[in-house]
């Protein structure tokens, strides 16, 4: 039950400033991911974390107390890095009782309590292995037995699964979430991975420009983001500019270049705003029925239809200037025998209209 | 036919690499193994029980593995430096005491040494208060081949440091390993192999040395006569049964040690290794 504050941290390297007086709280057990794209300072922020590198100003506080000039041991935080790092030339078991060694803990117990670590992590059978005749997923095991062995108020995972394939991956992340339960452990998680993050977090923030942009939940933060870089970062298929020309309470009624769409919010925003309309794939409902147009429902005809994984991304021209995407199974764009040029409807659910103010 | 037409040139590649890898091979053997068809036992033998010869054995190899030593202890931390801090002026350093060193031609190095140790040398100065006089003396001898391979146990040992991945000391580090602990622990062990190439090296360099030790040592009194500066003396003097005696010697030896140092760090054991 360890709590991670960041209070102002500020960090640059030379003119280059990386991270802009960036606060955050990370609660309890809880598993938070970093989100960020390569060089938006994840990796500064996570070693500055560590004590591995020295923030300009700004504190680290764990449990409340002040560790900002403790050494990366005396912090007591666990660290699985991208690539694990495990010691090469240290069998699977000294990789695992390294910290406790260090500890000058007898042996008794080292041998007690990395056997019970194997055992945990599946590793039965391998504890007399090197590095290097271990699979990915092995490997990925021994380095977290390794950073739990000494207790770790937190434990920080830098992309852990990337360097994995895909079954492995999803093994791993059912896992983390496993472990994180049975230890109770206060996890950061740091990855540019949109689906891990989903996947995953408890909460998350995302990194950008030095500093957390937008933090909450994964459905807060995807299907609500604040700025349109958030919106953008987090490939929101649809972004429609617009004004709003009628406001009633949380009531609003959104103009765009061709079409009218009906939404709620609780921002302040009065009729003559600009705005961006946020629009998940998933809020459009396609029918190849033809209905009537009205309060959030268009006549469209399908431009291109693109395999994207498991499922199949839709482009449907609503008017000349608007195009809207959509999500669906293959099994049922096949069932409803979509085509090019197939005239469609599209209903679009008002409580997953977000919207942006545009400054 | 493209099937045939594609082993035919597979079958070239091969041959081609077989032919040159045979000509190179037999140029390097035929000069390394005609010495031993250039004397006869008896007069090998016969230089062998020479007082000289066996004293030029020892100092050569004595000052060589004194010089190894004192590089390996001095040298380990510094390319340690080199590896991991980044300071102002790191790369003018780097080229004076690597770079610069490896490009001096045979004897310059002897010629600074001496004139820098010389009596009226600046340090030859400071020793002179102490009635100590280092040119032509076994520490002479020992100073020039420190001197001479310093450069390539740097740069070894530098390179295999690179080659250490910075996060195995980042985690050994989050897990409260000490700077100390980190060292021996990991970043030493992990570069074994890279150390022992420098050694390796510097042991190589240091046995063949003459050019420095002709200027800087004179290789005239027994205590300055090393194996590669005798052979220089016997070839001019027309002492040939000296000179291949010598070589052979030389040869024989530096093969041993060489070969034994291989055999007990073989890189297959240490698949780990940087």
């Amino acid at each position: 039950m360890h709590k991670l504050q960041l209070i102002d941290i500020s960090k640059a390297f030379g003119s280059q400033i990386v991270l802009k007086d960036l606060s955050l709280e990370i609660f309890p057990d809880e598993l938070f991911i970093i989100l960020g794209s390569s060089g938006c300072g994840k990796s500064t922020l996570l070693l500055g974390i560590l004590g591995l590198q020295q923030f300009d100003s700004g504190q680290v506080v764990i449990d409340g107390i002040n560790v900002t000039t403790l050494r990366p041991g005396e912090r007591n935080i666990g660290y699985v890095p991208q690539n694990y790092a495990l010691f090469p030339n240290h069998t699977v078991f000294d990789n695992i009782a390294f910290g406790l060694r260090l500890r000058k803990v007898s042996k008794n117990i080292i041998q007690t309590k990395v056997r019970q670590l194997i055992d945990d992590f599946g590793l039965q059978g391998l504890e007399y292995r090197f590095p290097f005749q271990l699979s990915g997923g092995q490997m990925q095991r021994v380095a977290l037995a390794r950073a739990l062995i000494v207790e770790p108020s937190l434990l920080l995972l830098d992309e852990p699964v990337s360097a994995l394939d895909i079954e492995t991956r999803q093994k791993i992340k059912a896992e983390l979430k496993e472990l994180q339960k049975k230890f109770h452990i206060t996890m950061v998680y740091i990855t540019h991975d949109h689906q891990e993050t989903l996947e995953l977090a408890d909460r998350l923030g995302i990194l950008n420009n030095g500093t957390i942009e937008q933090f909450g939940s994964p459905d807060e933060v995807f299907y609500k983001p604040k700025t349109l870089f958030v919106a953008r970062f987090l490939n929101t298929e649809n972004m429609l500019k617009g004004k709003i020309i009628h406001k009633f309470g949380n009531k609003a009624t959104i103009q765009t270049n061709d079409i009218v769409l009906k939404t709620y919010t609780s921002l302040e925003l009065s009729e003559g705003d600009h705005v961006t309309m946020c629009i998940r794939p998933g809020a459009i409902h396609l029918s190849t029925h033809h209905m009537q147009p009205g309060k959030n429902v268009f006549i469209g005809t399908i431009e291109s239809i693109h395999p994207i994984g498991r499922d199949l991304e839709i482009k449907v021209l609503v008017t000349p200037k608007e195009v809207l995407k959509i999500r669906i199974s293959r099994i049922v764009a096949k069932e409803l025998k979509l085509t090019h040029g197939m005239s469609v409807t599209l209903s679009i659910d008002e409580a997953f209209v977000h919207l942006i103010p545009v400054m | 036919m493209r099937k045939l037409y594609l082993k035919a040139v597979n079958k070239t590649f091969e041959v081609t690499n077989y032919f040159f890898s045979f000509v190179l091979i037999a140029f390097m053997f035929l000069i390394i193994g005609s010495l031993f068809f250039t004397t006869t036992p008896s007069a090998f033998f016969q230089q062998m029980s020479s007082r000289v010869i066996l004293v030029s054995i020892a100092v050569t190899f004595g000052s060589s593995f004194l010089a190894s030593l004192i590089v390996f202890v001095f040298s380990v931390p510094t390319a340690y430096v080199f590896s991991r801090k980044t300071f102002w002026g790191k790369r003018i350093l780097e080229t004076v005491v690597v770079d610069l060193p490896l490009s001096f031609p045979p004897g310059v190095d002897g010629l600074i040494l001496l004139l820098l140790l010389s009596r009226t040398g600046i340090l030859g100065k400071f020793f002179g208060y102490f009635h100590i006089y280092v040119p032509y003396t076994f520490t002479a001898v020992v100073l020039l081949k420190l001197f001479v391979s310093i450069p390539f146990m740097i740069s070894f040992v530098r390179e295999a440091f690179d080659r250490v991945d910075k996060n195995i000391e980042n985690v050994a580090s989050t897990l409260g390993a000490n700077p100390f602990q980190i060292f021996y622990k990991l970043t030493f062990p992990l570069s074994i192999w890279g150390v022992l190439k420098g050694l390796i090296m510097a042991l190589s360099k240091s046995l063949g040395e003459i050019g420095a030790t002709l200027i800087f040592a004179g290789g005239l009194t027994s205590s300055t006569g090393t194996m590669s500066v005798l052979i220089y003396f016997a070839t001019q003097k027309g002492d040939m049964d000296k000179a291949i005696a010598l070589a052979i010697i030389l040869e024989f030896l530096t093969f041993i040690l060489l070969t034994v140092i291989k055999f007990f760090f073989r890189e297959k054991n240490h698949k780990f290794h940087a």
